[in-house]
This record gives structure tokens, C-alpha cells and sequence, in this order.
């Protein structure tokens, strides 16, 4: 590459540190909320108590989602979704689209009916614009409420989508400069950090880490911006400039089969039939199911299913209201193409969950080492200018932020325990995690030194996470026993992660200063090695 | 599969990573070690490193590939954020986990490999057999014919040689033989 | 060149710092709204007829980086203005034709 002049170079040192500082506290948010997120599904099953139902997509759906569709009025035939929740039951969602007073929008509007997947007895039902009420179909208001954290840091739409689509050019741009600025990113890709605890020790801890980062940085932060920005801002303006405005022209155009209208009636074939087909062609199992014009003879099912073993991407299976399987849809468009192979690669390469707990734990990993790079990236620039107190203070404010945003997140699971019995576990959840905010900023300006800062969050995360198996089981949730059974892995697993991690933060010490960390350090001879 | 081949593929890069850290000039000129003695196999280890991904997509692996990837920033991030000092604990501490481990291991290993070998020159010896067997029955065609030849003379009054010498006589050609079946399987194993 | 032409660059380099960080962010930011808005005008739609809807889409945040980064590494300034000016240009006449016209 043709080197920079010294401009440049203090261009884009400037661009990089600036967005750094600026954007870096923010970021952190989205990223660590993010890495947590990664296992959303299993923190959800993990909140309610388990999931006990082995496959509830497999087990006489039909039934189910016939009695469902009797007993709703024939316009919200329009389409019908099944899922299933995090305990396990069933949801079918009937509905079609209407224009929603809140927020002038077109939305989804219909009954949910809450469905116990072996009995099929009806646990709720609930009508209305179903997407705006996340009680009626989330059981788990911790994993909604660290979801939307991420997504859009609870900023209410569409503007928390766009600050964290700006995060995500942030964080693009950043390992760009990053890039250009590092000429010798080869040759340092070995270099750990030089003990003494002095300032290139600093640089040195933050680049080596972004250095190895900067794919995933970069690819994490474009697929994050593209999602955060695909809804908000480009659909609504392609829809204006290429279907004049309409967006549900555009939607149908995407992602909606082409059907000629045929209103005749025609009762629909068995669905467990078509279930059990789409499964032996996918290799995988279901994990969504939508009907469109039940009971016509225009009526067509698609059923998604898990990626299979080697493969990134979802299936999704096409049948006709016989009960004839069409085919193998595209991700987008009607047809297999270029774009629709692209487009499918954005979600696995985004969320991590293409290869089950494998892919996960490796995005998790991901996750771990982003928020390194952002944290120690503050920390090089707040210690180049640690005889300013703006900037002394902005590294209090980094440690806090630091500490006090994991401990908040656990905070939040203990208001969800906590308010589970007899409180509104959707309104607890955030408070707590409010709460716990202001407990971390007034402890992070109320103790000056910063060794006992440190150590105080650290054991406050330690304890926190030691405590909260225990106070899940208290609140009712599934014990130890019960958990092994029946069976439910990720109980005891999510439990075991807590502890370990509780214990790992007891046992990790603060640093020691940098005179005693020099005094430690001897030049090791070749016999050592 | 998928994971077991991505496994399998994470940790030979893995490997391979971690030779070309441990034997990285800069990073051992900067931690004051002495630079690396012998030939830096560069290009095997870059291909040790590589390849695992290449062969995941060959066969089209797309998500053994993409967790692999994912897989060696974090660990690769791992290996070279250890100093020198700490990978030689880390490698002293993972020597003394396996001989504790492996001691009970490492026994029946021994025991497994000497009893290999003895099996080993069993089928050797045994190997030389069918050329014993035909030197025996050519000495045994040689003692009929000289047995013979001695009671033929009897029919004329010769005394009998003694029995010793025959022994000897029979003993000899055995040695040598054996010798030569020893001597076979031997050049065999060089 | 043209006395509005030598007007406009004397401006620019008269205010280099303003100049770029009014490319690097709104400009950038523009260029890559109108990247979006008009690829579907002069993009074939592909044999599934969605391409060009798709790939603006999944594209637009490269092409902000690309223009993020060349207006900081841009050392000629009344040429990055230029290049930057122009692509606004070309890519908003493109949507305003479209949307005068009904549509891409």
C-alpha cells in the first residue's frame, strides 16, 4: 500500500480516535449487549424455566391450527403463523393488515392464541396489533428487554434504529483507519503486550487485538447497519422511488410467492403431513410456519427451518393448500439469484447461530474481544492525556461504563426474578437495569481510588453472578434436579456459565502498579524456550 | 460434522499459529529473546494455517469454514497475546497436566509398544520360517543320503562316525542357517 | 476554467476544514442516500427481478465507507469536492427523474 503523508495520517489518526471517543461508550453498549444477546434464545428458555416440549412444531399442529382458524372471523385468514415460545407452547398468530393509530404505519393485527403444545388446550388469546404488545407473545421479558437494548438501545423506534445503524458505520470506519493507519499490521500480529504497564503497552494490548478483530469488526458493524438501517431508512425509500410509495408492494415483490387469486373455498390438507415432508427434504427442524388464504384454494403454506448441518442458511419450504410441496424458496425474490444468496449471508454473518452452540460461542468469543478493543482503545487515548482532568475523568467515566453496564444487565435479571410472582416483569426489568446504572455511576464518583473501584465492581459482579442461579430457583424457576430430570440442558448450563464466571471474577486481580509490575519482569534465556 | 471438522481444522491452525508466534523475530526481539535458532519454516506453517479452511469450503463447509475463521481471530488473538513468559508457563503447566494425567497412560503405552515389538519379531522369526524350514529339509536329505552311504559301508565292516561329530556336523549347518534366517529379517528392518 | 469554477475552488481552499468535514459528513452521508436511491433507476433487475432493490440495500453502508474514506485521505481538496459534488449530482438527478417519471 502507498505509505500515507503526514497529513493523511493525522487525519485519519484524528477521525479514528475522535469517533472512538465520541462514539466508543455507545458502541460498547451495542456490542456487549450484543455478545450477550448472541444466546438470546437459551437466555429466554433459561428465564422461564425450560422448555419441556420436545419439538412442539412436530406434535399434531393440525389440529391445533384448525381449531385456531375456526375460531376466528374469515378476514384474519389472510395469514396464519405458527411458532413456538421459549416454554415451548404454541402461538398462532391469525391476522391481516390494517393501518395501526399509534404509529400510522401498516401492521399486523388479529387474534394470538397461546396453545399447550401436548394438550392442545388454549392457554390466552389476545386481539389486537399483537407486535406492539410484547407480553402477549415474549414470556421472557428479560431476553425482549436485552434484545431491543441492542437493537436499539431502548430508544424508541425509529431512532434507536438509526443511532445504532450509525454505530455500525462507526465501527466500520474504525477498523478501516484503524487498517490504513497500521503499517506494519503483519509484522505485529505477533506482538504481545510489552510489560511495564507503560504507554506502548497500552497501544500495544489495543492493537494487537483489533488487529486480529478487524474482519469480524468490520463485517459485524456493516451487518448490523444494515439491518438497523434496511427497515428505517432504505425500504421506505426504494418503495418511494421504485413502487411509488407503496411498501407493501415492495414486501410482496421480495418475499411473497406469487399466487393467482383463487377464492374458492378448499379446506386445507393436513399440515403435520406437509411438516413431516418439509423436515425430510430440509434435514432440519421446523421453526416457523405461515399460511397464507387458509381455506381458499389460493392458500399456501411455508415452513422455515433450522439451517442444516454445513449450511448457513435457513430453509424454506413452499406447499400448496393440497398439500403439494412447490419448492425450495430463496431467501428474497422468487427465484434463486445472486442477490438472494448475498442477502441470506447477512443474517448467519450478524447473529452467530448458523452451527448451534458451536457458532455461538465462538460469535460470543467475537463479542468479547470487540468490546476489548473498544475499552482499551479508550483507555490509550485517556492515558496519552492523563494530565488533562477532562480527559482523567473521561477514563473514570470508561470504567464505570466498563463495569457498570454487565452489572446492570445482571441487575435486570434479578428485577425480572424478582417480579415475576406478582409485579409487571416488563416494566421491573429496565427499571432495574436503571437502577443498577445509577448505583454503578454514584459508586464510580463517590470512591476516588481506583484500585478499590475496580475491585469493588468486580466483586459486585462476581457475587452477582454466584447469587443469580440461586435466586432464580427461588423465584420458582426449575431446580437443579428437575433440570436434569427432564432433561433441560440449557438450565443447567446457563447456571454452570454464571458460576464459572462468578468464581474467574473472584480470582482475578487487580493489576499491580506498573514499578512492581517492571521489578517482575526478567529476560527469559533460549534454555527456557 | 460440521463441528467436528471445525474443531479438528481450528486447532491444526491453531498449531501452526502458534509456531510461527513462538518463532516470531519481532516479537522475540521485543521481549529480549534470543532470536530463533534454525530454519523459520514460514511457508509450511502459513499453509498449516490456511489450509484447514481451504479443505472446509472444498467440501463445502460454508459454516465449518465461518466458524473456523471466527474461531482463529479469537484464538489466534489468544496465542499471540501471550508473552513469551507466559506461553512457556502455560506450556510447562499443560506438560505437567498431561504427565499427571498421562502417567497411569504412559505406562500401558510402554507396555503396549514393548509388547508390540516382541510381537513384532515373532512375526519376523516367523517370517524367516518357510526358508528354515527348506534348509532343515535339505539337511535332513543330506543325513538320509550320508546314513545311507554309512550302511552301505557296513554291509563292507566300517565303523560308524561318532555321534558328536554328526551333532556338530548337524548343529553347524543349523547355526547357519538360523544365523542367515537372522540375519535376513534384520537387513529386512533396516 | 471558468471564473464560478475558480470562485468555488478558491472558497474550498480557503476553508480546508470546514470544507472536509462537510464532505466527510453530510456529503458522504448524501452520496451514499442517493447511492441507494438511485442504483434501482439504472440497475437490471436480474433473473429473479430483485436486484436492483437488493443490492442498494445490503451496499449503501460500503459505499459511506468508501466515501468516508476517501474525503479523509482526499489531499487535493477542490478535487475531492469535485468528485463528491458530482457523484450528489449525477446520483439526485437519477431519483429526481425517477420520481418525476412514476417510479423506477
Amino acid at each position: 500500500m502507498k505509505s500515507l503523508s503526514q497529513s493523511q495520517m493525522k487525519r485519519l489518526t484524528a477521525v479514528h480516535g475522535w469517533s472512538g471517543m465520541l462514539l466508543g461508550l455507545l458502541l460498547y453498549a451495542v456490542v456487549i449487549t450484543g455478545t450477550v444477546v448472541v444466546f438470546a434464545e437459551e437466555i429466554a428458555v433459561w428465564s422461564v424455566g425450560g422448555n419441556r416440549a420436545t419439538a412442539p412444531l412436530t406434535s399434531e399442529l393440525d389440529s391445533k391450527v384448525h381449531a385456531a382458524a375456526e375460531s376466528v372471523t374469515k378476514g384474519y385468514r389472510e395469514a396464519i403463523d405458527v411458532w413456538s415460545n421459549a416454554r415451548g407452547e404454541v402461538l398462532i398468530f391469525a391476522h391481516a393488515h390494517a393501518r395501526n393509530p399509534d404509529t400510522g404505519q401498516m401492521d399486523d393485527i388479529g387474534p394470538l392464541i397461546r396453545v399447550d403444545a401436548e394438550s392442545g388446550e388454549v392457554l390466552s388469546r389476545n386481539d389486537g396489533f399483537v407486535w406492539q404488545r410484547a407480553d402477549w407473545y415474549d414470556p421472557s421479558a428479560l431476553r425482549h428487554f436485552l434484545v431491543d437494548l441492542h437493537v436499539q438501545l431502548s430508544v424508541p423506534e425509529p431512532w434507536g434504529l438509526i443511532l445504532t445503524g450509525i454505530l455500525g458505520l462507526a465501527m466500520m470506519a474504525a477498523g478501516v483507519t484503524g487498517f490504513i493507519m497500521h503499517r506494519h499490521l503483519l509484522r505485529d500480529l505477533f506482538v504481545a503486550e510489552r510489560p511495564g504497564k507503560r504507554l506502548v503497552s497500552a497501544r500495544d494490548r489495543h492493537v494487537l487485538a483489533a488487529s486480529w478483530g478487524l474482519p469480524f469488526a468490520f463485517l459485524l458493524g456493516f451487518t448490523g447497519a444494515f439491518f438497523s438501517f434496511a427497515g428505517t431508512v432504505a425500504l421506505p425509500l426504494l418503495a418511494t422511488i421504485a413502487f411509488g410509495g407503496d411498501q407493501e408492494a415492495l414486501v410482496e415483490t421480495l418475499y411473497e410467492p406469487a399466487v393467482q387469486t383463487d377464492p374458492r373455498p378448499q379446506p386445507l390438507a393436513n399440515l403435520d403431513a406437509m411438516i413431516a415432508e418439509s423436515t425430510g427434504r430440509a434435514g432440519a427442524a421446523p421453526i416457523f410456519v405461515s399460511i397464507g388464504n387458509f381455506g381458499r384454494a389460493d392458500s399456501r403454506v411455508s415452513i422455515w427451518h433450522e439451517p442444516p448441518a454445513g449450511s448457513l442458511y435457513y430453509v424454506h419450504n413452499l406447499f400448496d393448500g393440497t398439500g403439494r410441496f412447490l419448492e425450495k424458496r430463496p431467501a428474497i425474490g422468487n427465484e434463486p439469484s445472486t442477490a438472494s444468496f448475498v442477502y441470506s449471508l447477512m443474517g448467519p454473518l450478524h447473529f452467530g447461530n448458523f452451527a448451534g452452540i458451536l457458532s455461538k460461542s465462538v460469535w460470543v468469543g467475537l463479542g468479547a474481544a470487540m468490546c476489548f478493543v473498544i475499552l482499551s482503545g479508550m483507555q490509550l487515548w485517556t492515558r496519552r492525556r492523563e494530565e488533562e482532568r477532562l480527559w482523567r475523568g473521561f477514563a473514570r467515566a470508561v470504567s464505570v461504563v466498563g463495569y457498570g453496564l454487565p452489572l446492570a444487565m445482571l441487575a435486570s435479571a434479578y428485577a425480572f426474578f424478582l417480579s415475576l410472582p406478582s409485579a409487571d416483569p416488563f416494566w421491573w426489568t429496565p427499571a432495574g437495569f436503571l437502577i443498577a446504572a445509577a448505583l454503578a455511576i454514584v459508586f464510580g464518583c463517590a470512591v476516588q481510588d481506583e484500585r478499590r473501584l475496580t475491585l469493588g465492581f468486580r466483586r459486585s459482579l462476581a457475587v452477582g453472578c454466584l447469587a443469580l442461579p440461586l435466586l432464580r430457583m427461588a423465584a420458582g424457576g426449575t431446580s437443579w434436579a428437575e433440570a436434569l430430570g427432564h432433561g433441560l440442558g440449557t438450565v443447567l448450563a446457563i447456571d454452570l456459565v454464571l458460576a464459572l464466571l462468578g468464581a474467574a471474577l473472584l480470582l482475578w486481580r487487580v493489576q499491580e502498579s506498573p514499578r512492581a509490575r517492571n521489578a517482575a519482569f526478567r529476560p527469559l534465556s533460549e534454555a527456557a524456550e | 460434522m460440521t463441528a467436528l471438522a471445525a474443531i479438528v481444522a481450528t486447532v491444526v491452525s491453531l498449531a501452526a499459529l502458534a509456531y510461527l508466534a513462538a518463532t516470531d523475530p519481532k516479537r522475540r526481539r521485543v521481549f529480549r529473546v534470543a532470536p530463533f535458532a534454525g530454519r523459520r519454516l514460514v511457508g509450511p506453517a502459513l499453509a498449516a494455517v490456511f489450509l484447514p479452511g481451504v479443505l472446509l469450503l472444498a467440501f463445502a463447509n460454508g459454516a465449518g469454514f465461518i466458524v473456523w475463521l471466527g474461531a482463529l481471530s479469537v484464538a489466534g488473538w489468544g496465542v499471540a497475546a501471550l508473552s513469551p513468559a507466559q506461553a512457556t508457563h502455560l506450556r510447562a503447566w499443560t506438560k505437567t497436566v498431561t504427565a499427571a494425567l498421562g502417567d497411569g497412560f504412559a505406562v500401558s503405552t510402554e507396555r503396549a509398544f514393548a509388547g508390540a515389538a516382541a510381537l513384532a519379531r515373532s512375526i519376523r522369526a516367523a517370517g524367516g520360517m518357510p526358508r528354515r524350514i527348506a534348509a532343515l529339509e535339505a539337511r535332513i536329505s543330506a543325513l538320509e543320503a550320508e546314513l545311507a552311504a554309512i550302511r552301505e559301508s557296513r554291509g563292507r565292516s566300517r565303523p560308524l562316525p561318532a555321534f558328536e561329530n554328526d551333532s556338530a556336523s548337524v548343529a553347524a549347518p543349523l547355526e547357519t542357517a538360523e544365523r542367515g534366517v537372522h540375519r535376513v529379517p534384520r537387513e529386512s528392518v533396516r | 476554467m471558468p471564473v464560478r469554477l475558480q470562485r468555488m475552488r478558491a472558497l474550498v481552499l480557503a476553508h480546508p476544514i470546514a470544507t472536509r468535514w462537510l464532505l466527510a459528513g453530510p456529503g458522504a452521508l448524501l452520496a451514499a442516500v442517493l447511492f441507494m436511491a438511485s442504483v434501482p433507476v439504472w440497475l437490471p433487475g436480474g433473473s429473479a427481478g430483485i436486484d436492483n432493490i437488493v443490492y442498494p440495500v445490503i451496499l449503501a453502508p460500503l459505499f459511506w465507507a468508501i466515501a468516508f474514506i476517501y474525503t479523509c485521505l482526499e489531499e487535493n481538496l477542490p478535487r475531492g469536492a469535485a468528485v463528491v459534488s458530482a457523484a450528489i449530482l449525477l446520483q439526485g438527478l437519477m431519483v429526481a427523474a425517477a420520481l418525476v417519471g412514476g417510479g423506477a
